[in-house]
């Protein structure tokens, strides 16, 4: 079950996710999100609602973090709960991506 | 002037010490006068005995001076003393004849005084002596006599101890300690690291007893003393008690502690001793054919040429050969130690063997049999033997466009030539009976051409730059994988972490998140593995070929999804050690090339170089030493290891070149002139021939030529 919803302002927008981030839900990120939220120079992930990771959301993640900058866009990662970022750390999430992308 | 001789003696009875007296004086009872200062007999209540003191005076002059005795009735023990001294300083020495021994059964002693002028001062000396174990002090007021105190022995004056020299009166009283002086034992057990021995050592105590030794009166007593040392044996209870506390149990050895305990001399006893494992053995091997590649020669003839016909055979096996036997491992036997607690031997190993290509091995592990011929090979690394037969492929004639060219994993043998544009690779040995044209050769381990090379192309030992670079590598992907297998071991039990994409599409996708972050030095090193493998694709064999296939597959080339699951990559992991343990360990193989003629050819070999007749405008690169019975006629020869020829060089001067490493040395016969000798980077080009050459560098770097 995935489902997410936009806040969008002039010159930020925020993406709150709710649901498993894993293998069936990144098409949704691929082809719905992605397109909407790279209009914008600073967007914000919210990952309050997520429970759940596996390899190939985390993976899409980092594909869609390493693109958006390379566009120029500034992207943080926020609100990460306990358990997933036990999972991240385990990754060393942050290493790849860089401190300053959590917030 | 007037002397007066007198003594004085002690004996029994006043009638012996008269006559003592005499005796000592050497004179008749008619010249003497006789002065009774003690009669002697028995003491107060009849209890001991007293010795009788007389005064002997030998008369100056029969019809001299009446005698001065004084009323012998008068005479105290106290003024016997007074007038002894007295009459003392007039006695003279000299005219003493030598005096006899006093008479242990009599119990005489005689004091005798110091010589003194008559018409000196008188001085009056006292003296003490010791008489049945007693202190005599004979003091008047002038001169007290002296006392030093004996060595080891305590003597209390007035009940204090005496230390060194004192001065004594009759008042003192004088008494030597006669409670025993004790030295203690001193013992104490040791183990060893091993408790396997327990030793006592020990510094046995004793009790001594001091007397004192009767001697005769003198100005200064050092006062004799004897010594009686009795041993304090040390409880043998005791010493077990203590090997009790110190946990020994096994090994005692009673006899021994009681020789400890007794023993009257420093020591150390071996108490307890416990029985160390007898060992084992590990298993062994024995190979039944010949493991390394013969060298029969060069022999050097009686002329001081060389031979070089037939130097090399290759050692082969056919099909049924048994190559190895094992011998089984013998169990060693524990042992006890002090604390009764088993020792175990140490473990033994038997002989693993495993059979590569062209092997197996027998089902009760025992033998290696080879199951084609060919040329077998050993890698024997700890405890595992690994054996293969490679095999062997003989060309029967020329390689030539009618035969194509020869690939062949294994060892060749061609019994003729190899044609112009043509190419033989093997990945074992080559043989070449007849001439080499401008073809391409490459041999992984050793080149043997028995005709000429005319324009070729020759690589020797090559592969094994690859193999070089790839064995560190190897060890890092095993170790770095084993981690990467722990750490989604870890992720796996980790609550937020879904598994449903890695059962439905493998591990790519976390492997790829891995090897960006925690694991990004495994990715460097997997890209570099890949890269040295994709460069030498031509010359890894089929083993080699297929794992880095899958190393590619598995990590970087993720389209296929990579590694399936968790076996897939600890099945990986594995075979990188098997490839990994069949590299290091001794290189069973030599790596050489012995060619007879070359002639503008390239030729590079890995390791040493033998060339029978000579070089012509060739070009010569080989990491060991380069050797020739014949001339280097123009050309470049680099030997790394040391250039040893007969003749170099061309009258008329074609160019020829000889280098070595700045370590080796080049030793050249002839040198013509035009040449070139290089070491290190020092050169030198000869202006004209010389013999006899030995180029190397001197201790600062010189070259010296000579």
């Amino acid at each position: 079950m995935f489902a997410y919803r936009i806040d969008q302002n002039e010159d930020e927008v925020v993406v709150v996710f709710e649901g498993d981030l894993d293998i069936d839900s990144s098409e949704v990120l691929e082809e719905d999100i992605l397109p909407v939220v790279s209009e914008y120079p600073n967007i914000r992930l919210n990952f309050g609602e997520v429970y759940f990771v596996d390899s190939s959301g985390i993976g899409l993640i980092i594909r869609t973090v390493d693109e958006l900058r390379e566009g120029g866009r500034s992207v943080k990662i926020q609100n990460v709960r306990p358990e997933v970022l036990e999972v991240f750390e385990l990754l060393q999430i942050r290493e790849i991506l860089g401190e300053e992308v959590f917030e | 002037m007037s002397m007066e001789r007198s003594i004085i003696t002690r004996a029994k009875s006043a009638e012996t010490a008269v006559e003592e007296a005499l005796k000592l004086l050497a004179v008749n009872r008619e010249s003497v006068q006789i002065e009774i200062i003690e009669p002697g007999g028995r003491g107060l209540l009849g209890l001991g005995s007293r010795l009788a003191v007389v005064k002997v005076t030998v008369l100056q002059m029969q019809e001299g001076r009446g005698s001065a005795a004084p009323d012998s009735a008068a005479a105290s023990p106290g003024q016997a003393d007074q007038t002894l001294s007295a009459e003392a300083a007039a006695f003279s020495r000299e005219e003493q004849p030598t005096a006899a021994p006093p008479r242990a059964a009599e119990q005489i002693q005689a004091v005798q005084t110091k010589p003194v002028s008559a018409d000196a001062e008188p001085v009056q000396q006292g003296e003490i002596g010791i008489e049945n174990g007693v202190f005599r002090i004979v003091a008047s007021g002038d001169r007290l006599p002296l006392l030093t105190a004996p060595a080891g022995a305590v003597l209390y004056k007035n009940g204090v101890p005496v230390e060194g020299r004192v001065s004594v009166s009759r008042e003192d009283r004088l008494e030597l300690e006669s409670k025993p002086q004790v030295e203690p034992a001193v013992w104490r057990i040791e183990i060893d690291d091993f408790c396997l021995r327990a030793e006592l050592h020990i510094q046995p105590g004793f009790e001594t007893r001091y007397t004192l030794i009767d001697c005769k009166p003198q100005t200064h007593l050092s006062v004799p003393v004897q010594a009686s040392r009795t041993l304090l044996p040390v409880s043998e209870a005791e010493v077990a008690a203590r090997l009790k506390e110190m946990g020994v149990l096994y090994g005692i050895r009673p006899a021994e502690i009681k020789a400890a305990c007794f023993t009257e001399h420093a020591g150390v006893y071996t108490v307890a001793e416990g029985s160390p494992a007898v060992q084992g053995t590990n298993g062994s091997f024995e190979m039944n054919f010949e493991t390394e590649t013969k060298h029969l020669g060069p022999k050097n003839r009686e002329d001081g040429t060389i031979d070089y016909r037939e130097i090399v055979e290759f050692p082969t096996v056919v099909e049924g050969d048994v190559l190895v036997r094992t011998l089984p491992a013998k169990p060693g036997r524990p042992g006890r130690d002090l604390m009764d607690r088993p020792i175990q031997p140490n473990p033994v190993h038997p002989i693993q063997l495993a059979a590569g290509e062209g092997v197996s091995v027998t089902e009760d592990g025992r033998r290696a049999v080879a199951i084609r011929s060919g040329m077998p090979r050993v890698k024997h690394q700890a405890f595992r033997v690994h054996l293969s037969v490679l095999p062997k492929l003989s060309h029967r004639g020329d390689v030539d466009l009618k035969s194509g060219n020869i690939r062949f994993h294994g060892d060749v043998e061609i019994s003729g030539g190899i044609q112009n544009g043509m190419k033989v690779e093997s990945f074992g040995s080559l043989a070449v009976r007849g001439a080499v044209g401008s073809a391409t050769i490459d041999a992984a381990y050793s080149l043997i051409a028995s005709g000429s090379l005319i324009g070729a192309q020759v690589n020797v030992g090559k592969r094994n730059e690859f193999v070089d670079q790839a064995e560190p590598m190897l060890l890092e992907i095993a170790s770095q994988t084993l981690m990467l297998q722990s750490a989604i071991e870890q992720l796996s039990q980790t609550a937020a972490f879904k598994l449903n994409d890695l059962q439905q599409t493998g591990l790519g996708a976390l492997l790829n998140v891995l090897l960006r972050g925690k694991f990004k030095t495994l990715h460097a090193v997997l890209v570099r593995f890949s890269e040295q493998a994709g460069k030498n694709e031509a010359q890894l064999d089929e083993e080699w070929a297929a794992y880095a296939t899958r190393l590619k597959t598995g990590f970087l080339d993720l389209r296929l999804g990579g590694f399936r699951n968790a076996s897939e990559l600890d099945l990986f992991r594995r075979r990188t050690l098997e490839l990994y343990e069949s590299l290091c360990g001794p290189e069973d193989r030599p790596i050489f090339a012995d060619i007879q003629y070359a002639q503008n050819s390239h030729l590079y070999c890995g390791g040493s170089v033998r060339v029978a007749k000579g070089c012509y405008n060739t070009t010569l690169y080989c990491q060991g030493t380069l050797d020739s019975g014949g001339t280097l006629r123009g050309g470049v020869y680099f030997a790394g290891k040391g250039i040893n020829v007969k003749e170099v060089g061309a009258h008329g001067g074609v160019a020829t070149k000889l280098q070595v490493s700045e370590k080796a040395s080049i030793k050249v016969g002839n040198v013509m002139e035009g040449t070139i000798v290089q070491i290190g980077r020092r050169s030198f080009q000869f202006i004209e021939a010389a013999s006899n050459v030995h180029g190397r560098l001197g201790p600062s770097g010189e070259l010296l030529l000579f």
